[in-house]
């Protein structure tokens, strides 16, 4: 019984997130091809492409799309991986891992916020300098944020994606049994670090493959990051088409439709470059992995991945330091180090103002996480009947439907969503609000659950039953509480999704929805930056909150289980 | 408004299809018109106003719950304000109102709005309207003074939206670090290259750079009559832009990041102001600084001026989406927006400090007062230097701008 | 109650692992068979306790008390089964753990006794309350057999439950684990690749997919 209920979950779950992205991929495609009733316009033209194409913004705006979205890809890979490798089994490590939820937590324009109030010429550190060290009365004219060549997002973009990558990367190698692999390796005179490249990274590439598509798609169609680090003349591809479509031209729709249309392209063919490369990479350092080289050039690399992963937990508490004394400040001008006079009113006032919006953040996440967890636990577990009737099934193909919506930029489909939405009269709905969410939330559940899930051994759920009778008891009894340290910690995941969601929001909620991010977002764009400090503190406690509570709960629970602790 | 009164209304509204009785009502000697707006206040008891407007300061955030309370108190109508970041976003929703179908029952019943994003919203029917005459406040406005009351950037306002406020092009700078201000664009010029690096203005299509572009535009031309008429019928516009694309040119040589980068708007500039990044800043309303020094986000030695030639002005307006829900007490609200005592309290700096869109010496001795106690703030501009007003050139000169300042500036 | 297999024999894409297998497992004797790994000897198990994944397919009968047990899912055969690891809930208490195989309605007091005499049998006095990852690996073995005979299992079955212990524990704890049964009178058919676990119990020898 409980099985056949089970059945329906992937289905349902696919069905349910799957098909409105389609309705809102063809809301968006028929606009580019130039029809859109609404307007007026119902004739198909290639004109907007035209448009498009020949936009002089365009060429650089994709490049700069490209130069973010690959080099933040890229680099935090590579800062997870060497990081990883360099302080494995080190105190670095562990100290990294108890800061990591800290870290997913940050919501990324509260991050950027910071990132730019610390690093711009009249950021905090020039501040704390001037004019003592440097002389300086006024800020310097160059610029470290908001170059023209994208570098600044890229680096922003890449801080921000590095702790994920190395969760993900934490999950994967739970499931490679790292730790025996090692030892395998070093007691055949590898190193340590030759050994992570030689034996655990053709290993892990693969299975890191999903977490990497979602972070190149997230480089590419990012707009309120790019808004706030990007370079502005033009501005990334996402912003120009994000601008198109609240032009106060209506018809620059159409071309912004078309836009949308390219991004996805990009995005596209941009995954589709990775696997290959990856395909490539592994096609080519194979016939090395047994060359018996057992010591690596590139040893010189641990002092800087020290370095690196202090500069990733610095950066996180530099930019939440200056939130924090920026909402506190009356007045701080330059090149005062600390504000001149302090106050209180922006958080007595902030807090009267953000208790709505904190608590319909907290539900709709809450609500998201949970209903999440259930939808991909139900999943998980009817491929654990699937693969007892056919061995070595590793997932339906149906699964990497789930992964679209994290895929496909959200500019490309939430216009036509929300064309459907108020067809059906479901706009400006919170169910319809909190389906959007899960719309986001699931594949990250998803992506981050399969891995402990999967690992499982599913022997205990046969000795349960065997002990006891009864699946469901199996399940709920040994199974699940077995794995609460991570079904919490994806639920905390799955909200702090939710709460991140921008454009979903605004776009599914009718704008009758204040959440904790939309009204953040509002407010920055006013630009007092204490006001902004004390909402986007707000952003970052909130999950944090959570966070930490789905680190505390199974730790109490299982506070007497020395069996139950993180290896 | 009292019970009898009341009643009396209902009682109206009951009979008003008798024509009997309405000639009734006529010769008693009620007027009609004062009639229909009690009626109209009557049908909006209890409905619920969704207002769409900018969202990013919490100084009109603040003003906007003070009008809320009031609006519930007085009119029995609860005033949502749906913070935007972009009225665009709002223009899409309604325009994805209308490609579902949704013709009434719609989303938005009220949105801050004007210029281009009006000028789309009318052209494609997306307005409701004419409605504005009905309002009693209406006849309180200031036509005589403020020809942007009924021209929205070149758009006759055709009374499809009801004016607000009023915004003029002004400059800050902060005089502890300035001594002498430009008066014109070309001094402006002069100014960024004594201080290389540290003039600068918003990107365009943001249109805080756009009102500077034009502005530029108009100023360095011999004769602006050009810019008042359509684009499209002069004969080589390219020709006529030449003198700001070289003027231009020459500003982001010595401009702030060597014009290779913008701020995106104006918000972001008084930032860049209070930081030293730069040395002028600007905005749309004269009493911007002012509000900004009295909490704490200017230096309180920041002032204001503008260019003795005058600077670019126009107004911001209310209007209501063709398909809103509550039309009603959509009006009811915009009338109770535009009343001296919600203008006065609009324009008092400690507020908020937008110009009020009245005309003051109509008004009663007591609302005058409401005016006349606001304290002038300590950055304000005198009322001669405000009164040099640069109408906005017409609309059809922006795409021009917009597309060819792209294809230089930001390729 | 006498455990029979009665030419049992399974087949995976249609090929048959070994040779139909008979044979008669007495209550409270261990019965082994014996082979190399990967003769089929754990599918054999599974295929009693009713395990089996849905790929394969089981022909044969399995007889329990003179009752086919075909008929009946895995939950309900009350087969315990151990293996070479003891499977121990890493989240429960020693206490838990066995209380886990007891029936859900049995009063609390009766709950405790129960446990508490079971781990007077296995020598654990007063381990009730300690927790399982403090065990050594000879009482965690003797703590999962004792869950197993806690649910009542009207058959064990051994899959190499002593393969993983040292030399040592093994010898002591196979004479524990078999005394017990033969104490409870419950037939015990156990698989194991190393001559020195069998019993003094009847042995079979499963090679080239034929039981001799």
């Amino acid at each position: 019984m409980l099985r056949r209920c089970l059945a329906a979950f992937p289905a349902v779950t696919a069905a349910v997130f799957i098909v409105p992205v389609v309705i809102g991929l063809i809301g968006t495609w028929l606009p580019a091809f130039g029809y859109l009733p609404a307007l007026g316009a119902e004739r198909l033209t290639w004109a907007h492409w035209e448009y498009l194409l020949t936009h002089p913004s365009v060429p650089t705006a994709a490049r700069h799309t490209l130069i973010s979205a690959w080099g933040s890809t890229l680099l935090s890979l590579l800062a997870a991986l060497t990081l990883l490798a360099l302080t494995w089994r080190s105190r670095t490590l562990r100290w990294l891992r108890r800061s990591l939820s800290g870290l997913l937590a940050i919501p990324h324009a509260a991050f950027a916020i910071g990132i730019v109030a610390l690093l711009a010429p009249s950021g905090w550190l020039i501040k704390l300098a001037s004019p003592a060290l440097t002389g300086w009365e006024l800020p310097p004219i160059f610029s470290l944020v908001r170059d023209p060549w994208a570098i600044s997002l890229m680096f922003v973009l890449a801080l921000k994606e590095t702790p994920f990558i190395i969760f993900m990367t934490l999950a994967a190698l739970q499931q490679l049994q790292v730790g025996r692999s090692l030892q395998m390796g070093r007691s055949l005179g590898y190193t340590e670090f030759m050994a992570w490249r030689r034996i655990i990274l053709p290993q892990l590439l693969p299975l890191l493959r999903l977490p990497l598509f979602a972070v190149l798609a997230y480089g590419v169609s990012v707009v309120d990051l790019a808004l706030i680090v990007g370079p502005s003349a033009p501005s990334t591809l996402a912003v120009l088409v994000d601008r198109w479509f609240n032009h106060p031209d209506i018809l620059r729709r159409l071309p912004g439709s078309a836009g949308a249309t390219l991004l996805l392209v990009l995005t596209v063919l941009s995954l589709g470059l990775w696997w290959l490369l990856e395909k490539l990479w592994l096609r080519l350092s194979r016939p090395h992995w047994d060359s018996g080289q057992r010591r690596s050039a590139l040893h010189w690399l641990a002092r800087p991945a020290e370095g690196l992963s202090l500069l990733l937990i610095g950066s996180a508490l530099a930019a939440f330091m200056v939130l924090v004394v920026w909402s506190f400040a009356f007045r701080w001008g330059f090149p005062d180090p600390l504000p001149q006079s302090w106050t209180l009113r922006f958080w007595e006032r902030g807090w009267t103002r953000l208790q709505q919006p904190f608590w319909l953040t907290l539900w709709t996440g809450l609500a998201a996480a949970v209903i999440g967890l259930v939808l991909v636990v139900g999943c998980l577990e009817h491929e654990v009947t699937l693969r007892r009737r056919r061995p070595g099934f590793t997932g339906p193909k149906l699964f990497w439907l789930i992964y679209v919506p994290l895929i496909v930029p959200q500019i490309a489909f939430l216009f036509g969503i929300q064309v459907v939405l108020v067809w059906f009269n479901l706009d400006g709905n919170w169910l319809a609000l909190l389906w959007s969410h899960l719309m986001f939330v699931v594949p990250y559940l998803f992506l981050s659950l399969s891995g402990p899930y999967r690992n499982f051994d599913d022997r205990y759920v046969r000795q349960a039953m065997l002990l006891h009778g009864g699946e469901w008891c199996a399940l709920s009894r040994v199974k699940w509480p077995m794995l609460l340290r991570p079904l919490c910690y994806v639920t905390a995941l799955g909200f702090a999704v939710s709460l991140a969601q921008y454009l979903p929001t605004l776009y599914v909620g009718s704008g009758r929805f204040a959440t904790l991010t939309t009204e953040t977002v509002s407010i920055a764009g006013g630009g007092d930056r204490r006001l902004v400090g004390v909402y986007a503190l707000t952003q970052w406690l909130l999950p944090m909150l959570i966070y930490s509570l789905a680190l505390l709960v199974p730790a109490w629970c299982f506070r007497h289980r020395r069996g139950m602790r993180l290896q | 408004m009292t019970k009898t009164r009341l009643r009396i209304i209902r009682m109206f509204k009951t009979l008003r299809h008798m024509p009997l009785v309405a000639s009734l009502v006529l010769t008693a000697g009620l007027p009609v018109a004062a009639l229909a707006w009690d009626d109209l206040e009557d049908a909006a008891r209890g409905q619920q106003v969704f207002f769409n407007a900018w969202g990013g300061s919490e100084p009109i955030n603040d003003y906007l719950l003070w009008a809320a309370d009031e609006i519930a108190d007085r009119y029995d109508i609860v005033l949502e304000h749906v913070k935007v970041g972009d009225t665009g976003d709002v223009v899409s929703r309604v325009l994805a109102e209308r490609a579902a179908g949704r013709d009434e029952g719609g989303s938005v019943d009220l949105v801050w709005i004007n210029g281009e994003n009006f000028r789309a919203m009318k052209e494609q029917d997306l307005l409701y309207g004419p409605w504005t005459d009905r309002l009693p406040h209406y006849e309180l406005l200031d036509f005589d003074n403020k020809p942007t009351l009924t021209m929205d950037f070149s758009t006759p306002v055709d009374n499809m939206e009801a004016p607000w406020g009023m915004a003029q092009l002004t400059f800050m700078y902060d005089s502890a670090r300035v001594d002498t201000l430009p008066d014109s664009m070309a001094e402006l010029l002069t100014f960024a290259q004594e201080n290389p690096g540290r003039v600068t203005y918003p990107a365009l299509p943001s249109f805080y750079g756009t009102t500077f572009v034009k502005q530029a535009m108009l100023e360095l031309t011999d004769d602006p009559s050009v810019f008042y008429e359509s684009a499209n019928a002069v004969e080589d516009p390219a020709a006529e832009l030449a003198p700001l694309w070289d003027f231009l040119d020459e500003l982001h040589a010595v401009a702030w990041q060597q014009g290779r980068a913008f701020p995106q708007d104006a918000p972001q500039m008084k930032q860049m102001l209070n930081d030293g990044e730069i040395l002028l800043s600007l905005s749309f309303n004269p009493n911007d600084a002012s509000n900004a020094i009295l909490t704490g986000e200017l230096p309180d030695t920041v002032r204001t001026y503008v260019h003795s030639g005058g600077t670019i002005g126009n107004t911001h307006f209310l209007a209501i989406p063709y398909n809103a829900s509550a039309p009603e007490a959509a009006m009811v609200v915009a009338n109770f927006l535009m009343s001296p005592e919600a203008q006065a309290r609009k324009a008092d700096i400690e507020i908020w400090g937008d110009p009020t869109v009245l005309a003051i010496d109509q008004l009663s001795r007591d609302e005058q007062q409401l005016f006349d106690d606001i304290e002038r703030g300590p950055a304000g501009l005198s009322d001669e230097a405000l009164e040099a007003v640069l109408l906005e050139p017409h609309a059809t000169w922006v795409p021009l701008l917009e597309d060819e300042w792209q294809r230089r500036y930001a390729r | 109650m006498a455990l029979e297999l009665k030419q049992v024999t399974v087949r995976f894409d249609g090929t048959q692992l070994f040779e139909p297998v008979s044979l008669r497992v007495e209550p409270g004797m261990v019965t082994t068979v014996m082979g190399p790994s990967g003769c089929g000897k754990s599918t054999l198990l599974a295929a009693v306790v009713g395990d089996l994944a849905p790929v394969f397919s089981l022909s044969g009968d399995v007889v329990l008390g003179g009752q086919s047990l075909l008929n009946y899912p895995m939950e309900q055969r009350h087969i315990g089964l151990l293996y070479q690891d003891d499977l121990l809930f890493p989240h429960m208490n020693v206490g838990q753990n066995l209380g886990f195989a007891l029936s859900a309605g049995m009063p609390r007091q009766e709950r405790r006794a129960r446990i508490a005499d079971y781990l007077a049998l296995a020598g654990l006095e007063g381990y009730a309350d300690r927790d399982v990852a403090s065990l050594s690996g000879g009482q965690r073995a003797r703590v999962s057999l004792l869950r197993t005979l806690m649910a009542a299992p009207r058959a064990v079955l051994l899959d190499e439950p002593f393969s993983k212990l040292d030399t040592a524990l093994r010898g002591q704890f196979r004479d524990w684990v078999f005394g017990t049964l033969k104490e409870g009178g419950i037939p015990a058919l156990q698989v194991t690749h190393d001559v020195e676990d069998c019993g003094d119990g009847p042995v079979y020898l499963l090679q080239e997919g034929r039981l001799a």
